[in-house]
């Protein structure tokens, strides 16, 4: 009778089961597991590229953003800067315009002047003229009261048709 | 009747399967003879599947067999942690042993597990395994304090409880499949025909499996608590 | 070699601890796994530990009855 045995058998079949450990280890296990290994590290390292190209691609697009925003700014300035010269250029053509015809008028009035000094200047020497002549005749004729009367409206007669223009 | 408990003490009996001439004749029971079979079984398709593994682009054969491995190992890893992931290959092994030596009444031959010589080696090795981890992990001094833990009177009792463990691993395993074993003997002689068949997928297929879970479960729960 | 018989029987008795213990233990993990369904997992292993730890009484007295047969038989 033989049910319970516990003898050499023991022994062979701890042997038995380090073998089997041993080249299940050697033959499945491990390679098994390796690879597996091997697959997550891959994975991973997959991952982690895919991220650092993603990031690189959010970072150009923040670069092109700015620029952009750069670019409006500048497009804006310069457009500004072309209305503020043209507004400059229209301020000095008009301001030279304006002084040009304050310029006409001051020279159309100074000709006046000059013109009317003239005139004066002219009337006056007439007038000098006449008061000669009007004392040489009151001079050479006899003084009179008839004769200074006629003399007066003699010269009145004479300074009133020059001067008939002049002062009313 | 006498002539059933007859038969019943035959299929019991673990036989000798030959005899090695050397002083004065080692006898190599017949557990340790399918218990080489399964080995060969084993160790071949082990050769097979092993073979060609790619990193990129797995075949469908090693694909079933990385989830199969992957699975237990993901089961121990859960059960053992980081620290006692060394321990997980042999795990791995004894627990497919255990299966197929449960399952193999299936194919006619006797579970090698129905021995408790075989059953009584696993467990000297688990016991063997539990207490490595834990001079492993702890260091010799370390692994003779954990003796003295919580308190020193425990001390006995921590001792006893060393070979308690493997003591009842080894005869649940046993007796379990010594009794599903002669439960299935007895229904094969009244009934030889069919009815043995449900029988059959719930006693070699679902306690085998159970128990082979089983025993792996305690042996791992043993190991974590030994290098906690 | 009755009395054997009657050793070996009473021996046998372990089963009922077992067999109600076992009966608890999985009403038991039955009702948690109906509270909580997610915690399946868990409670499964817990389960089987038990129940596998319950079981080794009757496993135990099994071997009790065995060895009584064999040794006094």
């Amino acid at each position: 009778m033989q049910l319970l045995r516990i003898d050499w058998n023991v022994i062979f079949t701890i042997i038995n089961l380090i073998v089997l450990y041993l080249a299940l280890r050697h033959f499945l296990i491990g390679p098994v597991t390796k690879v597996m290994e091997q697959r997550k590290a891959m994975i991973d390292g997959q991952f982690a590229d895919a991220k650092k190209t993603q990031d690189q691609a959010a970072d150009l697009k923040k670069e092109y953003e700015k620029k952009l925003e750069k670019a409006h700014e500048e497009s804006a300035e310069i457009l500004e800067k072309a209305r503020k010269s043209a507004q400059a250029e229209y301020d000095s053509k008009v301001n030279a315009a304006d002084e040009e015809a304050g310029r006409i008028i001051k020279d159309a009035h100074k000709a006046v002047e000059l013109e009317r000094d003239k005139t004066v200047q002219e009337l006056q020497s007439e007038i000098a003229v006449l008061a000669v002549a009007a004392a040489g005749k009151v001079l050479g004729e006899a003084s009179t009261k008839e004769n200074n009367q006629l003399l007066y409206n003699e010269f009145l007669a004479k300074a009133g048709g020059v001067n008939d223009t002049g002062s009313k | 009747m006498g002539n059933l408990s007859e038969l019943l003490m035959e299929e019991l009996n673990c036989e000798t399967a030959f005899t090695i001439p050397v002083f004065g004749g080692i006898p190599v029971a017949e557990s340790v003879v399918v218990t080489w079979v399964i080995m060969a079984v084993l160790i071949v398709a082990g050769i097979f599947l092993g073979r060609n593994l790619k990193v990129e682009n797995p075949g469908k054969r090693q694909i079933a067999v990385e989830t199969v491995v992957g699975g237990l190992h993901d089961f121990f890893y859960e059960l053992l942690g980081e620290d006692g992931k060394r321990y997980i290959p042999y795990l791995m092994t004894v627990g497919t042993y255990i299966m197929i030596s449960n399952m193999i009444g299936l194919f006619g031959l006797k579970s090698p597990t129905k021995d408790v010589g075989v059953t009584g080696a696993l467990a000297l090795m688990s016991i063997v395994l539990i207490e490595y981890s834990g001079v492993h992990q702890k260091g010799a001094k370390g692994f003779l304090k954990s003796f003295a833990e919580p308190i020193p009177i425990m001390l006995p009792m921590n001792i006893l409880e060393v070979f308690i463990r493997p003591l009842s691993l080894c005869m649940r395993l046993f007796g379990n499949i010594l009794g599903a074993f002669v439960i299935m003997e007895l229904l094969k002689i009244v009934a030889p025909l069919l009815v043995p068949i449900p029988f059959s997928l719930y006693f070699d297929l679902f306690d085998g499996f159970i128990q082979a879970y089983v025993f792996v479960f305690l042996t791992s729960l043993f190991i974590k608590e030994t290098i906690e | 070699m009755s009395l054997v018989a009657v050793g070996a029987g009473i021996a046998a008795l372990t089963g009922i601890g077992a067999g109600i213990g076992i009966g608890i233990a999985t009403s038991k993990a039955t009702d948690a796994i109906a509270r909580q369904p997610e915690a399946d997992g868990k409670i499964t292993k817990a389960l089987l530990l038990g129940c596998a730890l319950a079981e080794g009484t009757a496993i135990f007295g099994m071997v009790v009855g065995i060895l009584i047969i064999l040794f006094l038989g």
